[in-house]
């Protein structure tokens, strides 16, 4: 069974998210203590937001203890990724992220889930969702999480 | 003058009228105002809802003025010394008269001056309450003196008033003390008997009537002057307030000084002078003496003016002045201002008539106490000897006047000689016991008469604790030894429990109910405003969740006490009393138990010793009330009233036998129920019950026939009789002779020798039998209702099989029906599946040869003859190790065996065995026996289906035809399937009902309207359970007759469904009129409640915390042993496989009572990725779960609308804009039945996902539909967390489970980690959060 962290979304606070080392080998991977991560979930305050249509909406979250920067590709009509696909399911993952992209708003609390990618030398996630959290303790909530699958999870594979 | 225009009336014509008024127009310019208190606006505000009782009615004011001319003296005594009778005034002489020369009738002035005594007045401004028995009394508001003026008696001094009869006398040689001091307190008027040969021998043989005032004196050289006119002089100095009044002096007010009663009083707090006293000693008691001054003939009373302040006064005297909202008891209890509970248990105390509800009272020299009980606190202020009422103002209702009726019964004493909290507690208990007991017993009965104590005060002071009693040492003494009523044990009194009508609790229930539910709303809206409108059984229509609450006897405080029998006309067993009836489970409740003798559960220790459930459906927010506190409130108490309607709220009480006393008021002995005589006995085993029948008759008693099925075994238990000689039975002996191919003539021949039905055997047989006959010797203990009773010898026999002559002889277990006669519904009920009960042979030419008739034969049982529950002692063990199919496929449960280790946790119930009789069979001789008992059992564990069960309903004429018309459609006539048992945790209930009151009909209460009682009785219902069993949760439709619902069914419990239909090719289950449905254990989903902190969580919240799983993470997951649940936080990652159905709608519907428009969906499975963080797991869900995880109850958004093109699919944008995805997936469905989703692509990435959709008819699946399919799944990966309680499946079981679907297995799915989803629901990330600091604090210290 496959006990790595790899296939999972972590949930790490910002300072420890941005302080994660590029694997040399593999440029997808990240590494923390030793053991490798690519996918991440964050949660906080939308402290930036810079849109371009059709092409991504970059924004960035703080969770108090830093600030993730984050990028949401809208790019589906244009990319050869999607090329592949039938137009009218590519067309529906569009819509999807662009409902998401219109739910980022600066002050809002959002949960973004992503892959963990490293831009001009920055930790950033490339999200897959983007939610937004009405109720105020999540954010608490995320944050006892964190500590706590860093106590009983992370901490115990890095040992 | 005022009231000079006014009407002059006489006495005689206010009697006449008869009738209360107020005579107050002379006021109304005035000072009205300051007579009458304000009319009480918040008594009608708060008592608009709940008080029956509304206010009174104010009393009405006459419109023109009249005016009363006469005067008003003291009583005036007649022959006897007593005041004349023809007031029909009770207070013997202690309140004031009015005359006006023709006739007289009693009377109280509010400004009261003793100068106004014999003088003619005017009363201007009175109130007149009439007495209901002739005469009546008058409320003097304002007076003026007439013109002319009369005197009682010329008096030496123009301020004395003469106190005797002969003040003329001038000689004072015996009488020359005078007292002047303050009056400070004063006695009841109480009678000596002088006849008794007391101090007071007046000469004559007339008792001395008389009372006790203490006047506290100053001791300064000027008032301890004998000279009366010295004493006066002072007063005229105008320095009064330069004494100290602080020595008490007793003053004796006997003979016709006594009738200065009331005016003496008025004046307590002034200063007077009282001449022309004599000073004795007098015995107050056996052995005390005490000087005091004493009233002569000649005595005289100076009233000077009133001290500005008291000087002194002791700390525990009080005046309390207040409001009178409540005269209770007779007048013992009187409330004020509806906080404080006067108590004036004192039999010499005579309340004024004035004191009436509404008036304003001060309340001098009594205790105040603070009373705490364990079911409220309040103030209690305890009248004693000294205590005086004074009305300050009268009452403006109609409020009729208080005629003391003379306590002179045993329990009047009794009470008397009792602490004050606990005074208060005997006259609550006394208001509850007449009326929960007024039809049983006689109100004579109850509470006992001058000579007989009655059974309350035998039920009182067997609880009363040693310390709650105190000496009571008589007017006299405890007046001048005023620490004798020293009432400062107020400690304990928490011990006292309340019993209330049981009407009472059902209200006290209902208001915690509410509570409840305002809570759980507040709980929702806080929390998820998005889940509260999904529905999460996808379920449309009237239906209701059913909810159920334990409350357990700690949160409620009060003693049950009520009879227990056997409804007649529910057939179940209850607690009743005159105000209602509560259904009740008593799982130790031994076969012999008493039948309507009374039983008490005391709620006394920290464990619960009852616990009451509520079951109800949820409510709208609108329909509540808030919580009524005050249910159990003296107040709701004393004034109680029956419930005009309930709100339809299901009550039953569980309690074991062990924790109840059964009280035996008529002191009827149990031993002959106990008794197990010696002989045999048949051993019969419960196969089945069938459901209670009820006719559709008027008459709401049960009036058919029940039915059992059993086996018989071929074993007979044997008691030995004194002699140690054991008797067989004719049949056994007749068997024996068969098996050996003997001719059994020798028993057969002549009729005398038949009726013989044991026989005891001679030596030669003897030793014959023992070859043929098996025998196992066992000790037999019988336990009784109170105490078990020594171990008895006993044997188990049966015949050897044998084969002789080519024949072979063989005994075998045997089928058999039991009827009983709708009297003996108690032993019906008292049957459990599963147990093994003894039934004695012989007395009845039927059960003689039970066997013999016993082959497909039903029997009518015979109402005299009994039966007991037995237990095997070394049974356990011996089951334990019998064949467990699963438990789909079990004809049975296993043999009354505990139901797992979580029901202990929780404050519930379980039906461990509680056997009449134990066989203690652990010998070595016993092994064919438990061969046997083995064997029957698993005949009985075999899953085919007996025919024999479809037979068994043709002997219960209307059910297999009730069976049919049920079911018309389908092509087929009977909906077929297999006739199984099922065992598992009822999660939720949804019951299909035009109205939601009256949800069990299960009391007497029915009965009030006949019509009601013909609408209801037989009536049933369509439910639909969800039952989760060890294999994933099962649905169980179908209709339920009320009399077959089991007490406190519902969510949390335990059951076992007896025979219901498993429907071939559907998933889902059938009651049908033979099922059964025994109840197992009953446990709370979640969380005990009561008044204390009681929050109840939201329908989604609570169901979560399902089973109290632990939680974790799912790397966590596969540590865990394989069985036990898990509660997991985490995220629909992607949805890999799905399979979606139309249900079967026209059974549904058919079942449910009313018609869907829309079918429902089905998911038989859907496998889902998840993951919380820690790891990734797949995650397997059906029907109601994964519905909730494809979130098809939510709204989709508007743009899944818009990138689909459904809108140009389906009629205008509008009204498709608020649907929930269930809405399109029927659409859907509805037109291709089956949608069979996979994901060919990645697990992981739901924008890369690859997936696959086929249908089940021959159609193709449009475009668009294709679209809003993706988009639903696309859509259920972007939930936020779920709570899911869940069991880690291993990859075997996996992979049986797509087999089961028909699916692929992917190899991908080897490397993951299987879960089984057994409840969803959503988070509230608060709860989660407090949960996971809680979590986190205490390791966090222990790291640092």
């Amino acid at each position: 069974m496959d006990k790595s962290l790899s296939l999972v979304h972590v949930k790490l606070l910002a300072f420890d998210l941005l302080s994660l080392a590029q694997a040399p080998t593999d440029p997808q991977a990240f590494s923390r203590d030793g053991f490798s991560l690519s996918r991440a979930e964050v949660l906080g305050i939308v402290v930036s937001r810079e849109l371009k249509p059709g092409r991504f909406l970059k924004f960035a979250v703080d969770d108090g203890t830093g600030c993730v920067p984050c990028i949401l590709w809208l790019n589906h009509a244009t990319s050869p990724y999607f090329a592949r696909q039938r137009p009218q399911g590519v067309r529906l993952i569009a819509d999807v992220a662009n409902d998401q992209a219109s739910l980022v708003k600066l002050g809002s609390v959002a949960r973004v889930r992503g892959r963990i990618t490293s831009y001009r030398g920055t930790v950033q996630i490339t999200a897959s969702s983007v939610a937004v959290e009405r109720d105020p303790n999540a954010e608490v909530l995320h944050w006892l999480d964190c500590l706590r699958l860093a106590r009983r999870v992370y901490g115990r594979l890095g040992s | 003058m005022e009231g000079s225009d006014a009407t002059v009336l006489s006495i005689a014509e206010l009697l006449r009228q008869h009738r209360p008024f107020s005579a107050t127009s002379s006021l109304r310019s005035t000072s009205r105002r300051r007579l009458s208190p304000p009319p009480p606006e918040s008594r009608r505000r708060n008592e608009e809802f709940r008080d029956p009782d509304p206010s009174p009615r104010v009393l009405t004011p006459l419109d023109h003025p009249v005016m009363l001319v006469g005067t008003v003296a003291i009583p005036v005594r007649d022959g006897d010394g007593h005041c004349s009778a023809a007031l029909n005034c009770s207070n013997n002489g202690t309140c004031f008269q009015f005359s006006d020369g023709a006739s007289r009738i009693c009377c109280d002035v509010l400004d009261f001056s003793a100068h106004l005594l014999g003088k003619r007045i005017r009363v201007v401004a009175f109130n007149f309450i009439p007495f209901k028995h002739g005469g009546g009394f008058l409320e003097i508001i304002r007076w003026s003196f007439a013109q002319s003026h009369g005197g009682l008696r010329p008096c030496l001094s123009s301020s004395a008033l003469a106190l005797g009869s002969d003040s003329s006398s001038e000689d004072c040689s015996k009488a020359r003390s005078c007292v002047r001091g303050v009056v400070e307190s004063i006695s009841p008027v109480s009678v000596v008997p002088c006849s008794s040969g007391t101090s007071f021998d007046s000469g004559g043989a007339r008792n001395l009537r008389g009372f006790l005032a203490q006047l506290m004196i100053c001791g300064c050289k000027l008032c301890r002057s004998r000279d009366i006119t010295k004493v006066l002089m002072d007063n005229s100095n105008g320095s009064s307030e330069s004494h100290a009044y602080s020595l008490p002096e007793f003053v004796y007010f006997c003979g016709s000084a006594s009738f200065w009663h009331p005016a003496i009083t008025k004046l307590i707090g002034d200063v007077v002078v009282l001449s022309r006293l004599s000073k004795k000693l007098i015995y107050i008691g056996k052995d005390e003496s005490q000087v005091m001054f004493v009233t002569t003939d000649e005595s005289l009373l100076h009233l000077l003016e009133k001290p500005s302040r008291m000087s002194t006064r002791t700390s525990d005297y009080s005046i309390y002045t207040g409001l009178v909202t409540g005269i209770y008891m007779q007048g013992m209890v009187v409330e004020l201002d509806k906080k404080v509970w006067l108590l004036l248990t004192d039999q010499q105390f005579q309340l004024p008539h004035s004191l009436r509800a509404g008036a304003v009272v001060s309340v001098k020299n009594a205790h105040l106490l603070h009373g705490k009980y364990s079911w409220a606190e309040m103030l209690i202020l305890g009248g004693c000897f000294r205590t005086s009422i004074l009305v300050e103002a009268w009452s403006p209702f109609e409020t009729s006047c208080y005629i003391f009726s003379d306590m002179q019964s045993m329990l009047g004493k009794f009470i008397a000689t009792l602490s004050y909290p606990a005074r208060l507690w005997v006259l609550l208990t006394i208001s509850c016991f007449c009326k929960k007991f007024s039809g049983i017993f006689l109100e004579k009965e109850m509470l006992g008469s001058k000579k007989k104590e009655g059974l309350l005060q035998m039920y009182v002071s067997s609880h009363l604790p040693s310390w709650a009693f105190r000496k009571r040492h008589g007017v006299f003494m405890e007046m001048c030894k005023h620490n004798l009523c020293g009432f400062n044990c107020e400690l304990g009194y928490t011990k006292l429990r309340l019993i209330v009508p049981f009407s009472l609790l059902v209200r006290h229930c209902e208001s915690i109910w509410e509570g409840l539910l305002v809570e759980s709303e507040k709980a929702c809206k806080v929390s998820d405003d998005d889940n509260k409108s999904s529905n999460l059984y996808g379920v449309n229509g009237s239906c209701g969740q059913l909810i159920k609450r334990i409350i357990p006897s700690d949160n409620i405080g009060i003693t049950l006490l009520g009879n227990l029998k056997v409804s007649p006309f529910t057939g179940r067993l209850q607690l009743a009393d005159a105000s209602r009836s509560l259904d009740v489970v008593i799982p130790d409740l031994p076969s012999t138990w008493n039948s309507n003798s009374i039983y008490e559960v005391i709620c006394e220790k920290n464990v619960s010793d009852y616990s009451i459930v509520i079951t109800g459906v949820s409510q709208r927010p609108g329909q509540l009330r808030p919580f009524d506190r005050e249910s159990f409130s003296c107040r709701s108490i004393f004034n109680y009233t029956p419930l005009v309607r309930e709100m339809g709220l299901d009550i039953s009480i569980y309690f074991h036998l062990k924790n109840a006393k059964c009280i035996d008021f008529h002191e009827t002995s149990e031993d002959e129920h106990e008794k197990l005589g010696s002989g045999s006995y048949h051993i019969l085993r419960i196969v089945h019950k069938f459901p209670l029948l009820q006719k559709l008759s008027a008459d709401p008693v049960i009036s058919a026939s029940m039915f059992v099925e059993a086996i018989i075994l071929p074993w007979y238990l044997f008691l030995a009789d004194k002699d140690g000689v054991e008797r067989l039975p004719y049949a056994l002996m007749d068997q024996l002779e068969e098996a050996v191919g003997r001719n059994s003539n020798k028993w057969a021949d002549g009729s005398s020798k038949r009726l013989k039905t044991d026989i005891t055997l001679s030596n030669g047989d003897r030793r014959f039998h023992e070859l043929n006959y098996h025998k196992v010797p066992c000790q037999v203990i019988v336990r009784g209702v109170k105490t078990s009773l020594p171990a008895r010898p006993g044997s188990l026999g049966r015949v050897k099989d044998s084969s002789s002559n080519g024949i072979s002889y063989k005994v075998s277990p045997h089928k058999i029906w039991l009827e009983f006669q709708p009297s003996d519904i108690s032993k019906y009920q008292m049957l459990n599946i599963g147990g093994y009960y003894i039934l004695k042979h012989g007395k009845e030419e039927k059960l003689r040869h039970l066997e013999d008739y016993a082959r497909g034969m039903k029997i009518h049982f015979p109402s005299e003859t009994k039966l007991w529950s037995l237990s095997f002692s070394p049974r356990d063990t011996l089951l334990h190790n019998l064949p467990h199919d699963s438990p789909l496929c079990t004809d049975q449960v296993r043999l009354g065996e505990e139901t797992g280790n979580f029901t202990k946790k929780f404050s519930g119930y379980s039906s461990e065995t509680f056997p009449d009789i134990c066989l203690d069979v652990s010998t070595k001789a016993a092994g064919p026996f438990w061969m046997d008992l083995l064997e029957m059992e698993h005949s009985l564990t075999n899953p085919t289906v007996n025919t024999e069960d479809i037979t068994v309903s043709s002997c219960s004429g209307d059910m297999i035809s009730s069976l049919s018309s049920k079911f018309p459609s389908r092509g087929r006539l009977f909906p077929d399937g297999d006739l199984v048992s099922i065992n598992g945790d009822v999660i939720a209930i949804q019951r299909f009902e035009s109205t939601s009151c009256n949800l069990y009909p299960s009391h007497e209460n029915l009965l009030t309207s006949s019509q009601q009682s013909r609408y209801l009785i037989g009536d049933t219902s369509s439910i639909h359970i969800h039952v989760s069993t060890g294999n994933g949760t099962v649905h169980i439709f179908g209709s339920l007759r009320n009399h077959a619902y089991p007490i406190g069914f519902g969510p949390g419990v335990n059951a076992t469904f007896c025979r219901i239909l498993k429907l071939s090719g559907r998933e889902g289950f059938l009651l049908t009129p033979i099922s059964f449905i025994k109840t197992n254990s009953l446990t709370m989903i979640n969380e005990q409640c009561g008044t204390k902190d009681s929050t109840m969580q939201s329908v989604s919240d609570r169901r979560v915390a399902f089973n109290g799983s632990s939680s974790g993470f799912i790397s966590e997951l596969t540590q865990d042993p394989a069985c036990s649940t898990m509660q997991l936080r985490c995220k629909v990652i992607a949805v890999h496989i799905l399979i979606l159905e139309k249900t079967n709608i026209e059974m549904d519907c058919l079942q449910s009572g009313f018609s869907h428009q829309s079918s429902l969906i089905n998911i038989p499975i859907a496998g889902f990725v998840v993951e919380d963080g820690s790891s990734l797991c797949f995650c397997w869900a059906n029907a109601d779960r994964a519905s909730t995880l494809l979130r098809l109850n939510e709204k989709l958004p508007q743009t899944a609308l818009e990138s689909t093109n459904w809108t140009l699919k389906w009629v205008g944008k509008e009204k498709n804009a608020s649907r929930a995805s269930a809405y399109y997936v029927d659409r859907i469905l509805k037109k291709h039945v089956k949608i069979t989703v996979r994901n060919c692509g990645s697990l992981l990435d739901s924008s890369r996902q690859d997936l696959m959709i086929s249908v089940g008819s021959h159609n193709v699946l449009g475009n668009f539909e294709e679209d809003i399919l993706k988009y639903i799944l696309l859509y259920a990966s972007f939930a936020t967390d779920w709570n899911i309680v869940g069991t880690a499946m291993d990859i075997n079981a996996a992979r049986q489970l797509q087999k089961q679907h028909f699916l692929e297995m992917e190899m991908e799915l080897d490397s993951i980690q299987h879960m089984w989803a057994v409840e969803v629901s959503h988070v509230n990330p608060l709860t989660e959060a407090k949960r996971t600091i809680e979590e986190l604090l205490p390791s966090g210290r222990c790291n640092d």
